[in-house]
């Protein structure tokens, strides 16, 4: 058990989420202390037609350690290495579907403009396509699985990281789990990195709620979605609180004293006026439950660690904040 | 869980039953629904040489306590404020009924235990604000882990030696130096 390695790590990765002050590991830091602007910002120069297949797909986050000796110069080898691996698996019958015979091409590419600064790692991304054999020679392949490892503004991670290593600490994955599993631990075995899922905490979601609410979209936007799940209780509950998106801005912009920059208070108020206004209706604490799952007009979150993007702009602001998540799970 | 007040009282001296008794207490989980849940037992032990010891705990879930039972209420020594974790409604709800509490007691005789840290990935509370109460309070902040049953020994053997010292029953340290403790850690 965990108790106080635990109680340090909540510290922790709280504390990470307003790095850029000066603050000691071992303080906590007061709910004063103003942070940097982590709310995303809009990217007007982002080319909405790269990341397009990014969008709308369910991704499961994962947390990885610095790789060892990965090298963007040899991304070609290493789709081949890859896709001679995921061979020999099927041949040992540890894979993948039974009784479809699947010929899988694995492509392993890099994606230069998914980064926060200049000193991150360019995103890598990999994909397994198939092309059944008995469909004719020049069909289209199917993509089944894709994954994508990211660092956007990682600088804490990268600086202290001796010179073999690559830091690309969020990795993504839409995709069947065996593919996953099987991609991993070749990376592993390769890399000597380690893969963990991502959880996100209920903390960590409602700030989100908050971040994403005020970030300004030009369509019409579709609501804002929270979902609770209700605890000891013999039967599981889930309840579902939406709110119009015009409202949320609106009750938002009351709240948040200067643009730009959030602390911790301004979302207490935030979720604290959302939850008494339920409470008022259906007599029911909300902050008595479990925030699970928040879906805004930027992005969806849900607690197990998947994560939906739905606008382009603000992809590189969210990615930011998952891979600072996902720092302070390896540390 | 919804937020409960433990309240611990102690008269005489505390045997190495209390433990056992202790424990299923603090394993009992309060259900979640909002409501007042107001338990006292008294329990006797067996008579030594030095005569009968009484040992009462009270629980409740938020304070003030109702009034109509005053008069059978004894002295008070030590209380115990709950935060699950895992609710923030539990925060709020100590937060509220700190204000009940007279200024006596905040003198060591006040302490807040935090249950649920072994589950990182739950939290709805930020630490902070814990830790900031613990200050603000002058009391001492316990972390546990009440599902689990070794903490939960623990955790009643922490408190227990703390009821010792609150009650008066060990020579030498009264409750003022869980202040003055505090004090000193947060200067380093």
């Amino acid at each position: 058990m965990e108790s106080v390695e635990g109680v340090a790590r909540t510290l922790l990765s709280f504390g990470r989420l307003s790095r850029g002050l000066p603050f000691g590991r071992a303080h906590g830091l007061s709910s004063r202390d103003p942070l940097l602007p982590l709310a995303p910002r809009s990217q007007e120069n982002a080319d909405p037609q790269r990341t397009a297949f990014l969008l709308r797909k369910q991704w499961t986050l994962y947390s990885v350690t610095p790789l060892y000796r990965f090298s963007n110069a040899h991304l070609r080898d290493y789709a081949r290495l890859l896709s001679a691996f995921i061979a020999a698996e099927k041949q040992k019958g540890l894979a993948v579907e039974v009784g479809v015979e699947l010929d899988i091409k694995v492509a392993v590419s890099s994606l230069p403009y998914l980064k926060g600064s200049d000193q991150d790692q360019a995103a890598i991304l990999v994909q397994l396509s198939s092309r059944s054999p008995a469909s004719p020679k020049n069909s289209e392949e199917k993509l089944i699985w894709s994954g994508w490892f990211c660092c956007v503004s990682g600088d804490d991670i990268s600086k202290n990281v001796p010179e073999d290593f690559t830091c690309l600490p969020l990795f993504l994955v839409n995709g069947a789990e065996c593919y996953t599993s099987i991609v991993g631990s070749w990376f592993q075995k390769t890399f000597d990195c380690s893969f963990r899922r991502l959880a996100i905490s209920p903390l960590i979601l409602s700030w989100m709620a908050a971040m994403w609410t005020g970030c300004k979209v030009d369509k019409t936007a579709s609501a804002i979605e929270l979902v609770f799940s209700v605890p000891c209780l013999p039967q599981p509950l889930d309840i579902s609180y939406a709110i119009h998106p015009e409202d949320a801005k609106a009750l938002w912009d009351t709240v948040q004293k200067t643009p730009g920059e959030i602390i911790q208070e301004e979302v207490d108020v935030f979720m604290d006026c959302l939850y008494s206004h339920f409470h008022r209706h259906f007599r029911i604490h909300l902050s008595a439950t479990k925030l699970v799952k928040v879906s805004t007009a930027i992005a969806s979150a849900h607690c197990d660690g998947i994560i939906k993007f739905l606008q382009s702009q603000y992809l590189t602001g969210v990615l930011m904040l998952l891979t600072e998540l996902a720092i302070s799970q390896i540390e | 869980m919804a937020s409960w007040m433990f309240v611990l009282s102690n008269s005489k001296l505390i045997t190495q039953f209390s433990v056992q008794i202790l424990q299923p207490l603090l394993s009992c989980v309060v259900p979640w629904l909002d409501g007042c849940w107001y338990c006292s037992w008294v329990t006797t032990q067996r008579h030594g040489n030095l005569g009968s010891y009484y040992r009462a705990s009270h629980l409740a879930t938020s304070l003030p306590l109702p009034p109509e039972r005053d008069h059978l209420r004894p002295r008070i020594d030590l209380v115990a404020f709950m935060i699950d974790i895992k609710s923030k409604y539990s925060l709020k709800n100590v937060e509220a009924s700190l204000a009940y509490v007279d200024d006596s007691f905040f003198l060591g005789k006040v302490c807040f235990l935090v249950t649920g840290v072994g589950r990182v990935n739950c939290c709805s509370v930020e630490m902070n604000a814990i830790q900031n109460l613990g200050e603000v309070y002058c009391s001492p902040v316990l972390f546990c882990e009440l599902e689990v049953e070794g903490s939960q020994v623990a955790t009643a053997q922490r408190l227990l030696r703390m009821l010792e010292i609150c009650a008066g029953h060990v020579p030498g340290v009264s409750a003022l130096s869980f202040s003055s403790l505090m004090r000193n850690c947060a200067d380093d």
